[in-house]
Order: structure tokens, then C-alpha cells, then sequence
């Protein structure tokens, strides 16, 4: 076969399925070399631009951490720390931060995200926050949600205690996305200077017992993450850490 | 393509001993490790390149700060979607491949800001003077593009910089794809020589 024409071995090399071209350039050095040197260039100009040296390394320990929940050999528990920096006098007005979902799409439970917000009319310094979360399931869930902190570990949902013990979210969870609480009015609330640094989220196909609720509550009571995490993690494969936003 | 076409790499060109074809190589390799499960290897891949990615976002009207760090998380995540068969997509390079990727990516964050209201404004600039960037590179680079005739320099203009691909370049230009196909070789090649002249070869070690 003669060399394609040059707009197809372009649009080849732009993705375009094409298998006469593809067939031709795996036997062909002169369209190799051809790709090679487009292949090159691009290589070469993309290597001369530099993210800020603050942001490069944000993004680097973002990468880091995405990575980390990817199709890694590595079992080791995974260190997580929050990924946002505080976003300065821009989250007075707009109030709504998100945390990053520390895991791929691969896992049935993803999209995870916090939006946080001050309570409204309180005065900076001593307003509370409320804040709901975000998630997407592959699959029917239940879903359990622990707020930690210095220290501490709490059981936000379920919450026999409270008014509505699932914050108007009925479970099991359809396959897709959601929102705990089910509404704004139900959001939970963080006291003043307690928000805590981190949320613990297990998703399950059947609903946790109590006895197996209380054994968690037990577990993360001290916020010690290091001596829960890997017993949890490994129990359910649906347990995720996340940071909470910092402000 | 499957893993197991790890064995039958395309690139780089048989005799072509450059720093630019060793980088070619040093991708692959990383993107190998990473692909079996070694996390380093893909966060030094893709660290390397975030430079690229917020250049070409922010050129297409990302802002800078917070939404491109959860654009390049959006785009890290796709990546690790597609990473059991992405050695096998690289047609021309890593770096080529990141480049549609975030086109693609830009694609779907329009319309998402769309639906979700935020308006965002798409200013053009030309971020040749960001404080990290290899300054020395891209001033040799515009010398070099100014030397191209102006037909090229407009093709260079819209492919390597603006993200468009042969169709929307040949729209750009008015002219066809076939002449679009071609003027791209040819301007890479001049390019590429016009920068060894000044010294600029392969991007060599990971910076
Ligand atoms: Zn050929």
C-alpha cells in the first residue's frame, strides 16, 4: 500500500479510527518517522511550560492522591490530607467549596464532594457552618457518614437521635447521583470552630446492623485514622476518607 | 488494543537517536510503570505535563487558581479510566495525547458550566510569560514561528496552540485538510530545525 495522504495519516495521528492507515504505519518507517517527528515536537513543547511552583505542587499531591485510589499494586492504607487550599476572602461570598473525590470512577461509590457554607446572618467569626454531601453509586447503597476530627470520630447518619434519622434520604440509594441530606433545611450543621477535618463515608449493599454500626463508632471514636483506617478499609470496600474543605 | 500490546510499540522511528525521541521514550516507559500499578511513575508523567495542560486551559478560558485544579483533577480521573489501553491510543506521543484529551475535557466543562449558569469568560491570551515557563524557549519558538510563511504560521497558531484539530484548522485557514496535513509536517520540521539552531532539542531530563 502506498503512504496514505497526508490528511489522513494527521488524522490518524489525531485519533481517528482508521486500521488501513494504522495497518500501513506499523510497516512503514517513512510515516513513522513522520509521527515520530510530530511526536517529538509535541513532546518538546509541552515539556517547556511550568505550572507556578505553589500550583505545580498542588496538583502534583492531587495526582498523587488520585493515583493512589487508581488500579495501584499498592495496599497500603493511603495517607490523605485535604487538597484545597483555603480559598481566601472568595469563599465569604460564595460560600460553597467543594472536596475532592479521592477515588476514580472505577468504584461503585464516586463523585464524592462536600459543599460547606456559613450559617446565614451569623457574624463571620462565630458563624456555624452547614454543609451536605454529594455522591454518585454504581448500585443500590446504604450509606453511613462519620464526621473526625483532633481526636474524635462521630456518627452523622445514621442518627437515631435525630429528628429524621436519615436526613429525609431514603435508602437504598438508586443507582446514581445524589444529595445528604435530601434538602437544604436538613443540612448538617458544624458548631462554631469544630468543623471537622475529615468525613468517613461507607456505602453497602445491605444496611449495617446496629451492632456493626457501634463497632465503627467505637473504632473511629479516637480519630486515630492510622489504627482504624486499614481494619475499615479493608472490611468495606466501599469506605472513603475525604477532606473536609478548609476555609 | 489490549495490554498485551505492550510488545509492538509504534514510536519512536527506527535510527532516530534525539533527546526528543529519548523523551518519547521516557514517556512510554513511565506510562508503562504507571499502567502496572506504579504510582510514582504516573504522578512524575503527568507532573511533568501540567504545565501544558494549564497553558492550553487557561488559553480556552479556565481560570486559573481553584477551577483548573479541579479541571486537571477531572482530567487526571480520566486518564485513570482510560490507563488498562491508553499505551496502545499514543499515536504520536504522550504529549499529543494529553493535548485531545484536554480538548475533549474542555468540551464537557463548557457544557457543564452551561447547564450549572456559570459564565465564564473565554479570553484568548497568550500565556507565553507565565513565572515557571521556559521563557528562553518560547521567545526562540516565536522567532522561529515568525520565520514560517504565514499560512503555516497560522496552522502552527491554531494546532499546537489553540488545541484545534486538522478540520477546525482547515475551517480556520480556509483551506483544505489535505494542504492542513501538509503544512503541519512541513512546519514541524522547520520548526524543529529552526530550534536546534538555537539550541532547543528534546525537553531531555524531566524538569
Ligand atoms: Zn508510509
Amino acid at each position: 500500500m502506498n503512504c496514505p495522504a497526508p490528511e489522513h495519516l494527521l488524522a490518524y495521528a489525531e485519533g481517528a479510527a482508521l486500521p488501513d492507515v494504522a495497518t500501513h504505519v506499523a510497516t512503514c518507517a517513512n510515516c513513522r518517522k513522520q509521527l515520530a517527528e510530530l511526536g517529538a515536537f509535541e513532546t518538546l513543547l509541552a515539556s517547556q511550560a511550568v505550572a507556578p511552583a505553589a500550583e505545580r505542587e498542588r496538583l502534583r499531591s492531587a495526582t498523587w492522591r488520585l493515583l493512589q485510589g487508581g488500579p495501584a499494586r499498592s495496599t497500603a492504607p493511603v495517607r490523605r490530607f485535604p487538597v484545597w487550599p483555603a480559598l481566601g476572602v472568595a469563599a465569604l461570598a460564595a460560600a460553597v467549596l467543594a472536596a475532592l473525590t479521592l477515588w476514580p470512577a472505577a468504584h461503585g461509590l464516586t463523585n464524592l464532594g462536600v459543599h460547606s457554607y456559613p450559617v446565614e446572618g451569623g457574624l463571620r467569626a462565630e458563624a456555624g457552618l452547614r454543609f451536605a454531601m454529594t455522591l454518585r453509586v454504581a448500585d443500590p447503597r446504604w450509606v453511613a457518614i462519620w464526621e473526625l476530627g483532633a481526636g474524635t470520630g462521630k456518627r452523622l447518619l445514621p442518627d437515631a437521635s435525630a429528628p429524621l434519622p436519615t436526613y429525609g434520604v431514603t435508602f437504598p440509594l438508586p443507582a446514581g447521583d445524589h444529595r445528604i441530606p435530601a434538602a437544604e433545611l436538613l443540612d448538617f450543621d458544624v458548631a462554631p470552630n469544630t468543623a471537622p477535618q475529615q468525613l468517613l463515608v461507607i456505602a453497602t449493599p445491605e444496611p449495617l446492623r446496629a451492632d456493626q454500626l457501634a463497632a465503627i463508632d467505637a473504632l473511629v471514636g479516637k480519630g486515630d485514622q492510622a489504627a482504624f483506617w486499614p481494619q475499615l478499609s479493608q472490611q468495606f470496600p466501599e469506605a472513603r476518607l475525604l477532606a473536609f474543605p478548609s476555609r | 488494543m489490549s495490554i498485551s500490546d505492550r510488545s509492538n510499540p509504534p514510536l519512536p522511528a527506527p535510527g532516530e537517536e534525539t533527546a526528543s525521541a529519548a523523551a518519547l521514550q521516557r514517556d512510554r516507559d513511565l506510562l508503562a510503570r504507571w499502567r502496572d500499578g506504579d504510582v510514582e511513575a504516573g504522578t512524575t508523567l503527568l507532573d511533568h505535563y501540567s504545565g501544558f495542560v494549564r497553558k492550553v486551559a487557561l488559553r480556552a478560558g479556565v481560570r486559573a487558581g481553584a477551577d483548573f485544579e479541579e479541571f486537571w483533577q477531572d482530567l487526571v480521573l480520566r486518564l485513570l479510566q482510560q490507563l488498562p489501553d491508553l499505551t496502545g491510543r499514543l499515536r504520536t506521543s504522550f504529549a499529543g495525547y494529553l493535548g485531545w484529551q484536554v480538548r475533549d475535557q474542555l468540551r464537557s466543562w463548557r457544557r457543564r458550566e452551561r447547564r450549572s449558569g456559570i459564565v465564564t469568560e473565554h479570553v484568548v491570551v497568550v500565556h507565553h510569560d507565565e513565572p515557571g515557563d521556559r521563557m528562553a524557549f518560547w521567545e526562540a519558538l516565536r522567532a522561529c514561528a515568525a520565520g514560517l510563511p504565514p499560512r503555516e504560521q497560522a496552522v502552527f497558531e491554531h494546532r499546537f496552540l489553540g488545541g484545534l484539530d486538522l478540520t477546525e484548522v482547515a475551517a480556520r485557514v480556509d483551506s483544505n485538510a489535505n494542504a492542513v496535513a501538509q503544512a503541519v509536517f512541513r512546519l514541524v520540521r522547520r520548526l524543529r530545525d529552526c530550534l536546534l539552531t538555537k539550541g532547543f532539542d528534546g525537553p531531555g531530563d524531566l524538569l
